[in-house]
């Protein structure tokens, strides 16, 4: 695991990743920015970020999918989903599917950063586990 | 028509009896649903100036919830009252349709004024009148100390006239599409059309009047706004032209901007960015101001955006002198203007310069460029207002959290942001409400709790953040901060005692952190980041969505405003409907009172049905509905019954009680519908009085309940009896019994007139001990 937490977030709304790229690169971390699903998707592909900070209703590609191509690809990953839809239903789906966490849009920043700090601090125990000398 | 009949829509079957919290519910549910709309209008706001990140999604589902809400009311109302009230629906429907125009960020153009005075412009009331540049304007001249020459407004309707009188049509050539027309006959068209009557007139009376109030034929300044400019979509034009002295003069000056609005290149810029070529422009005309001297201020210098200096040009003789000064402390001038500076005053109007600059780039929450002119007298006018991004690439590279992380922090965490923002200042302890006169601008303020001391209010304009002991971030006074978008952290506990004036700080209150000195590149985050994000457009259109779904406060006079029926918000259809379905609901109880008259009138005195609704006091407009009903407004309260009431029924916060005699504190009979039962219940209190009902007495009266079947139990305070689904002639027997009861105690003639089963007779003549107590002057 890298010393940087490598942040994606991916939102079809410009205004949601213009206002949380400087929030989250204020507090460390390295943060890379989608407004469409499809490019994420090839980017997730690509590289293995910690954590992948998605919305969910978005056209062509849901962040359920995205959710789930994540998770196929890297158990690690931490995917958050954020959405403006916030019903039972849709957080039990995320949360059964593999979703760290779910936060209601609008939020603050700081809860999100809360939510990744989190998310890092669980990284960081099973990179420990994982590098701890076998019996 | 009958309270069946209005509530069920079907026609009334005889011997249905209208069940009281069928009624009651839908009392409740428009109460209910009040408050929903109200909390949902305080989130909003509380998003808007909040941090939060949201998006259009968010706005979308704030406006269908506030309408479904308002509808929901309506329909109640509706149900409730006698008679329909389509025009609130209709009312509705206007406002959807402005919203929609809103959501979508097309101009409403509605034939309204056509010239409005520059001093009347409010930021969100006109801004789809005149578009953002224009009104954003007018927000600088309400800044502290700040001048700006007066004038007045051509509002897109006075262009949309224009063009209608004149036959001008859209440039897009209908058999063709994407086509253009010709623009040169368009623009041909612009420059010979004749001004409408009424256009003509406000211009005349408009120049007139200035030309009056200045005794002297003035001189104008016309300058361009295009809806959308302020975010990049500007109509390119001829943004400014002269005229002299007559409203002819403006007139013709209008014309040659509109033309220049029609270039080749300004309609394709305009479809470029998606708007209607045809465009939406509003022009102002200013006063122009003969300068002693004149120049631009740049907040920021863009040749080193992070050196915490602003940049001045100052224009004379030919030549444009500029030179360099301290942003970040403008009260401290550094820097100083060189000695060619034409300017009266020298360093002090510099300070005053600096100073307004800053306010402005505040108000408009990222940097600006500033013209400005010093007329003959020395008065220093800002005469436009326009964006100078900084760009981002040029931030030095460092990493700011690696940055921030070896910065020193006085506090880390600590307390709880009431105005996110983030500022650099130097400190100044004011304790107690008093100390806050000459405070110098650009300063923290570090007070022990936020007040809304007016010379607070005041400071707070020109102080870049402001730091408390205590408080929390929903308190009342926090709103204004807010407002003014003065970065503030409160509940610091211990800032006032470990804060000294004189010491410079700056101010994280996204994050809750202060750090000693000046930490130059969290500055430079605002300056590139953080600030431009607070004018993104779902920021403005929130502002908009709330200041049409609601406009803050009623007015003073509760009254004024019920006959007034204005239904301009949504805010104000649902108060309206609330006061509608109040008056509905108790004009059904004086229905269902008449129905029960037969034994209600055993209950004397009955001053007849009343409605209390705890909270009412909190809605000026409520309680004057309320009031005026009222036959003792004295009576009664914020919580609690009234002493004199024989309840009806009660629930969640409404009551709706018969108040009968002055004794009948003594028995609280109510119809309650809590657990959705139709049941009775009363409560019989054990409070030590002399005229309480002795120990005896309660338990003859369990007696009499039980034979009632009440299921009689002692709860706190006294005993209580319920039973449900009560018919009708054994609850009309058992308030018989009990009014005849109260009659007794009150003595009196009613007594005399007993005529009751043996065991009340047997009851009163065992324990009846009241007439010696008659005149105690209890219960009254």
């Amino acid at each position: 695991m890298s010393e940087k937490i490598q942040v994606m977030v991916l939102d079809d709304e410009p205004i949601v990743c213009k206002r949380l790229k400087p929030a989250l690169e204020k507090s460390g971390y390295e943060v890379e920015i989608f407004e469409n699903p499809a490019e994420a998707v090839k980017r997730i592909e690509e590289k293995e970020f910690d954590v992948v900070v998605t919305d969910v209703r978005m056209e062509d590609i849901s962040g359920i999918q995205v959710l789930e191509r994540v998770l196929a690809g890297s158990k690690r990953t931490k995917v958050v989903i954020i959405t403006g839809y916030a019903t039972v239903e849709v957080a039990r789906e995320a949360l059964t599917k593999g979703a760290f966490d779910f936060i209601a849009k609008p939020f603050k920043p700081d809860d999100l950063r809360a939510v990744i700090a989190r998310a890092a601090g669980e990284l960081r125990k099973s990179a420990r586990r994982e590098d701890a000398p076998q019996p | 028509m009958s309270v069946w009949e209005r509530i069920s829509g079907q026609p009334e079957k005889p011997g249905r009896e209208i069940v009281l919290k069928t009624l009651c519910a839908r009392f409740r549910r428009v109460q209910a649903n009040r408050r929903v709309f109200e909390n949902l209008i305080r989130d909003a706001g509380e998003k808007l100036g909040g941090g939060y990140v949201l998006d259009r999604q968010y706005l979308a589902s704030v406006t269908d919830e506030a309408f479904a809400l308002g509808g929901e009311i309506v329909t109640d109302m509706n149900a409730l009252s006698s008679r329909r009230d389509a025009d609130l629906y209709r009312a509705m429907d206007r406002m959807k349709k402005r919203l929609r125009h809103v959501l979508a960020w097309r101009p409403l153009v509605e034939r309204g004024d056509l010239i409005i005075p520059f001093d009347e412009i409010d930021e969100i009331e006109h801004y789809h009148s005149v578009g953002g540049m224009i009104t954003r304007l007018a927000e600088v001249r309400r800044l502290p100390g700040v001048l700006m020459p007066e004038g007045f407004v051509f509002s897109f309707a006075a262009f949309d006239l224009f063009a209608r009188y004149n036959g001008i049509e859209s440039p897009h050539d209908a058999a063709v599409p994407g086509r253009l027309k010709n623009l040169s006959n368009l623009r041909r068209k612009i420059l010979d059309g004749a001004f409408p009557a009424e256009l003509r007139t406000g211009v005349e009376a408009a120049v007139a009047a200035m030309q009056a109030f200045h005794d002297t034929r003035l001189k104008f300044i016309l300058t361009a706004s295009a809806f959308g400019d302020e975010y990049g979509a500007a109509a390119h034009g001829e943004h400014a032209a002269p005229a002299y002295g007559s409203a002819e003069n403006v007139l013709n000056s209008y014309k040659k901007i509109l033309a220049s609005m029609f270039e080749d290149d300004a309609v394709m810029d305009r479809i470029r960015l998606g708007l209607d070529p045809m465009g939406h422009i509003a022009v102002a005309a200013t006063r122009m101001i003969e300068p002693r001297v004149q120049g631009r201020v740049l907040t920021v210098n863009p040749a080193s955006p992070f050196s915490g200096r602003m940049r001045v040009e100052e224009e004379g003789d030919g030549e444009t002198v500029r030179f360099e000064l301290n942003r970040i402390s403008p009260h401290e001038i550094s820097g100083a203007p060189p000695e060619q500076s034409a300017a009266p005053q020298g360093e002090r109007f510099f300070i005053g310069l600096t100073e307004k600059a800053m306010l402005v780039e505040r108000c408009f929450r990222s940097p600006r460029e500033i013209t400005w002119v010093c007329d003959r007298n020395g008065d220093l006018y800002i005469t436009g207002v326009a964006p100078l991004s900084i760009s981002a690439d040029a931030m030095p590279a460092t990493g700011l959290a690696d940055a921030l992380a070896r910065r020193e922090t006085l506090y880390d965490g600590t307390g709880k942001t009431a105005s996110p923002g983030i500022a650099f200042g130097t400190v100044r302890v004011v304790s107690g409400e008093t100390g806050f006169e000459n405070i110098p601008g650009q300063c923290v303020i570090v007070t022990e709790r936020i007040t809304q001391n007016e010379g607070f209010i005041r400071c707070l304009q020109r102080a870049a953040a402001v730091l408390a002991d205590g408080g929390a971030p929903d308190e009342a006074a926090v709103s204004s901060l807010r407002k003014l978008h003065v970065p503030t952290i409160v509940g610091l506990g211990d800032a006032t005692s470990r804060l000294r004036d004189g010491d410079t700080v700056t101010v994280d209150a996204d994050d809750n952190v202060i750090y000693k000195g000046m930490a130059e590149e969290l500055l430079n985050y605002q300056l590139t980041e953080r600030l431009n994000i607070e004018n993104e457009r779902e920021y403005t259109l929130l502002r908009f969505l709330l200041h049409y779904i609601s406009q803050g406060a009623p007015a003073a006079r509760p009254a004024q405003r019920l006959k007034s029926k204005k239904r301009d918000t949504l805010e104000q259809v649902v108060r309206t409907g609330v006061e509608g379905a109040a008056r509905g609901l108790i004009g059904a109880m004086e229905s269902i009172r008449r129905k029960l008259a037969g034994t209600a009138a055993r209950l004397e005195p009955v001053r007849g049905v009343r409605l209390y609704v705890a909270g009412a006091a909190d809605s000026p407009a409520l309680s004057a509905v309320l009031g005026g009903l009222s036959e003792s407004p004295g009576e009664g309260g914020k919580s609690g019954f009234p002493a004199s009431v024989l309840a009806v029924t009660s629930f969640g916060n409404t009551i709706l009680y018969i108040a009968s005699g002055p004794r009948a504190y003594l028995l609280s009979a109510c119809a309650c519908d809590a657990a959705e039962r139709n049941y009775i219940y009363l409560r019989i209190s054990d409070r030590t009085h002399p005229n309480d009902l002795s120990e005896k007495r309660v338990l003859w009266l369990k007696g009499v309940l039980e034979k009632y079947d009440f299921n009689v139990y002692q709860s706190g305070g006294g005993m209580s009896a319920c039973r449900d689904n009560m018919p009708s002639d054994a609850a009309k027997e058992l308030l018989t019994l009990l009014g005849r009861m109260l009659r007794y105690a009150e003595g009196g003639a009613a007594a005399k007139d007993l005529t009751i089963e043996s065991e009340i007779e047997k009851f009163f003549m065992e324990y009846g001990d009241c007439h010696e107590r008659k005149n105690s002057g209890y219960g009254s």
